[in-house]
């Protein structure tokens, strides 16, 4: 008779099947996850080797890496690429994806089925984009400007607009999905204010999913359309160029959120565990999460203040702009008000949440210079602008979604990543990031517009050290993709619950069988309860925890469902 | 593992890393030496966006300080420690009301401020002293046109059914309609030409695709778009000679129409640079703006307007 715990002889959802049809066609939203991470990694890689020839060329005021074709289709691969297969689908795609229904107690999402329709649409939007890549790629920018684009563009941009038309469906899917799942699939006792403040982040996510993203796929469909010879934006046609602007970014300023709504989840998650302490203001940091999906609809026009729209319209949308900065910083003063008087443990995960909550600020402080209608009259379209929205988009969604990655790596994988490397990669990441992207706010400050290949050699400096700091960042960001494969043969194996954090998730098996729980949890605490977890003083290195130690939630197995 | 074992394990590869920089910079002193300095603003309806960028620089500086400061100490001092536990701590409804409302009052602040800041940018003065020059902007892929009405004052009409950017005539790439009376007197350049200390009004079209008209030295920046007219205003209280200094070598010149070269100016132009993305020579989209004396600016005027009436083929840059 074997004295090994009986859970690890049950299948888990890795090993329970290993064909690829049970991969292709599940549709365990764990496993959907896992679909997810190896294509938005794909996909990351791709946007990054564009954004490393950019670097390249941007290291003299000369073209000589690649010419000024080349170059306007690579920043639109670039953008493209990393904002729609990536970014978008990141945090929500792998993390969401795999940790919500466990993290409310639930077996699956409640459509698996739109859940792996959810992959596949994302997957058919990107084969097309990487044809119209491979068709010549399209010179517009991400930004997509007509007429530019749906006239003047000699290069594939119906092609790479039908791409994200197609990958719009994948999200609205997914945000369907995460809100009927935490509105029906609740575990006993899981209030709405016991909800980890993940969910709450990914529901107010889903909300701009599902309300914006129709109208970014409406504005890209309109291109395409145009591109056929249909007047809609073209003004010789009767249309009005900056009605597309309007459509454009009332869908991708919202999506900015899209991008940084869950990683502040995340980051909730990592604050909370790592200083062994209950998240400071709960409510106040739910509801600030709600506050930026409603007034992140309201502040789309600050991209357009020298587009030629009413000078009384840009007014309004400044003085919005500037009210969203109140949950966000909110936001930032609740994480650092729950470390006070913590416990705090430097693992990779908490050093990631450190590098977020730093470079955000940044990014977000920034951010004012932009809603001051004057300020940014001098600095739209320049670098810094670039470096703004690359310290929110970089600095923080990456940030946290790798933050996230190393923290729910063990849950994921039932493997450990090595903690020296991790905690290397993690500084070489930061240091390598802040190079890269400060200097921007400065040489755009001196009025470097964006989209130059060429430039005044004055610029030069900064951007020798803006390509040296790429070079860091880049292997940086090869180290994590090494290690973590690696750890997943060689890896130490995971405990059920390595951190002795207090979410559902980490009171099933590492990794999880199928549906989650052998039996369905019944929760009788609040999220973040650490006054009751462990504090055992062997905490650096790595605790053992005791099964049933922690009363988060408390399965009496009688009155468990047949 | 403590931060002074790690930084010495992995001492080669950050030598590694920064190697080639340091390499590099010792290859291009010149690079690193020449000054990079900020574009000196020249335009008074500007001056308070560079207060206002100073104000926001140091206020959210000191912000964000205090943020990243607080972070450090509280990473150490609560940093764990055998034996300390972790105190628990729901929130404080007073703390988050202080720290949502003193941020909120901040950001009103910045908010009515830069509606200040905003309007004079926008808003020529309402009572010059004197008359404001009038002048057109005419955007196309890859360069800038600027439109005088003439001594009439009047601008002629732009028909882009009549434009023929193959042709070497500047109004006939404009697209200038010759039925029209008022296009007789005009002229069409290829650089903007403004006397020193008067009021500029320029309407701005595009015959193309999005341009966007920015001038780094008046802190300006304004789209062309097709379809509809835009407007800027500008006054440079410094002649471009002052600011970036002369180059007798690329003088100013217009030519009479006895095909006489007359220097205006040898003075060096500011750049107007294209910052909306137009097309691949998007970067090539490079103007030139002649802050000059009011002589000069009368002398330029004159010639061109006589060259003009004298009629003949105008590319743009003298007859």
């Amino acid at each position: 008779m074997s004295l090994a715990p009986l859970s690890l002889h049950k299948p888990n959802y890795l090993s329970v099947s290993n064909t690829l049809r049970s991969w292709l066609l599940t549709t365990d939203h764990k496993r959907i996850a896992i679909l997810f991470l190896i294509s938005i990694t794909f996909f990351f890689f791709i946007g990054g080797f564009a954004a490393v020839l950019m670097r390249l060329e941007l290291m003299t005021p000369h073209a000589d890496v690649v010419d000024k074709e080349a170059y306007n289709r690579l920043f639109t691969i670039h953008g493209v690429v990393l904002i729609f297969f990536f970014l978008v689908p990141s945090i929500p795609g792998v993390l969401g994806n795999f940790l919500i229904p466990i993290m409310i107690g639930a077996r699956d999402m409640a459509f698996p089925r739109l859940n792996l329709a959810s992959w596949y649409l994302y997957l058919i939007g990107g084969i097309i984009v990487l044809t119209s890549i491979l068709i010549g790629g399209a010179d517009t920018g991400w930004t997509f400007y007509t007429p530019y684009s749906s006239v003047y563009s000699n290069s594939a941009v119906f092609t790479m607009a039908v791409g994200v038309f197609v990958a719009g469906f994948s999200s609205i899917l997914t945000g369907l999905n995460f809100i009927v799942t935490t509105h029906t699939m609740r575990a006993p006792g899981m209030t709405w204010f016991r909800l980890p403040l993940f969910i709450w982040s990914h529901y107010a996510t889903a909300l701009i999913m599902i309300l914006g993203t129709p109208v970014l796929a409406i504005a890209v469909l309109m291109v395409a359309v145009e591109r056929m010879g249909v007047g809609i934006f073209d003004p010789a046609l009767g249309g009005d160029p900056i009605l597309f602007q309007h459509l454009f970014w009332f869908y991708s300023h919202p999506a900015v959120y899209i991008m940084v709504l869950p990683a502040f989840g995340v980051i909730s998650e990592l604050v909370t565990c790592f200083s062994r302490k209950r998240i400071f203001g709960y409510t106040f940091v739910a509801a600030a999460s709600l506050a930026i999906a409603v007034l992140g609809f309201l502040v789309w026009g600050h991209h357009m203040f020298v587009s030629g729209q009413s000078a009384y319209a840009s007014m309004v949308f400044s003085i919005i702009s500037f009210t969203i900065a109140v949950p966000s910083g909110i936001k930032v003063l609740n994480w650092t008000a729950t470390i006070y008087k913590g416990r705090v443990w430097l693992t990779t995960p908490m050093l990631y949440a450190f590098g977020f909550i730093g470079l955000f600020t940044i990014g977000g402080v920034t951010g004012l210079f932009l809603a001051a209608m004057a300020i940014d009259v001098h600095v739209h379209d320049t670098y810094f602008v670039i470096a703004h929205f690359h310290y929110i988009m970089v600095g923080g969604t990456v940030m946290a979604y790798l933050g996230g990655i190393h923290f729910w790596w063990p849950k994921m994988t039932g493997r450990m990543y090595p903690e020296g490397w991790a905690v290397f990669s993690a500084i070489l990441i930061f240091v390598g990031f802040n190079l890269t992207f400060f200097p921007q706010f400065l040489v755009g400050y001196l009025g470097m517009p964006r989209r130059y290949h060429i430039y005044p050699e004055e610029y030069q400096a900064l951007n020798i050290l803006s390509t040296a700091g790429a070079s860091i960042l880049g292997i940086g960001y090869l180290f994590p993709f090494t290690y973590l494969l690696w750890s997943l043969r060689r890896g130490p194996r995971a405990e059920s619950n390595p951190w002795d954090a207090a979410g559902l998730e980490w009171q099933t098996t590492s990794p999880p069988p199928t549906f989650n729980f052998e039996k369905t949890p019944i929760v009788t605490q609040e999220a973040y309860a650490y006054e009751l977890v462990s504090q055992e003083d062997d905490l650096p290195g790595r605790p053992n925890p005791t099964e049933g130690e922690i009363p988060v939630l408390d399965a009496p197995p009688q009155e468990d469902q047949p | 593992m403590s931060l002074k074992r790690l930084l010495s394990r992995t001492l080669p590869l950050w030598a590694m890393l920064t190697a080639p920089t340091l390499a590099w910079a010792q290859t291009a002193p010149e690079t690193f030496g020449r000054p990079t300095t900020v574009p000196v603003n020249v335009f008074d309806g500007s001056a308070s966006t560079d207060t206002m960028f100073n104000f926001v620089t140091w206020l959210t500086l000191s912000v964000l300080v205090a943020v990243l400061i607080t972070l450090v100490i509280f990473a150490v001092k609560y940093r764990y420690q055998p034996g300390r536990r972790s105190i628990f701590i729901h929130g404080n409804n007073a703390l988050e009301s202080v720290w949502t409302l003193i941020p909120t009052i901040i950001l009103a602040v910045i908010a009515v401020l830069s509606q200040d800041s905003w309007s004079q940018m926008k808003n020529p003065p309402v009572n010059p002293p004197d008359e404001p020059i009038r002048v057109r902007i005419i955007a196309m892929q890859f360069k800038w046109f600027f439109q005088y009405p003439g001594p009439d004052g009047e601008f002629g009409r732009l028909d882009v059914t009549r434009m023929n950017i193959k042709s070497s005539d500047v109004k006939e790439q404009a697209g200038l309609d010759p039925t029209d009376p008022a296009s007789a007197d005009d002229i069409i350049v290829g650089q903007l030409v403004v006397p020193k200390d008067r009021t500029v009004i320029a309407d701005m079209i595009s015959i193309d695709v999005i341009h966007s008209f920015f001038l780094p030295n008046f802190r300006i920046k304004q789209d062309a778009v097709p379809g509809m007219t835009t407007r800027v205003w500008l006054r440079s209280n410094k002649t471009s000679a002052e600011v970036v200094g002369t180059n007798p070598n690329q003088p100013l010149a217009t030519y009479t129409a006895d095909g006489e070269e007359v220097v205006i100016t040898d003075a060096k132009p500011f750049d107007i640079v294209c910052a909306e993305l137009c097309g691949n020579g998007h970067y090539t989209m490079r103007g030139l703006l002649y802050v000059v004396s009011e002589q000069q600016y009368n002398q330029f005027l004159e010639i061109e307007y006589a060259a003009a009436a004298a009629g003949g083929e105008d590319d743009g840059y003298g007859y």
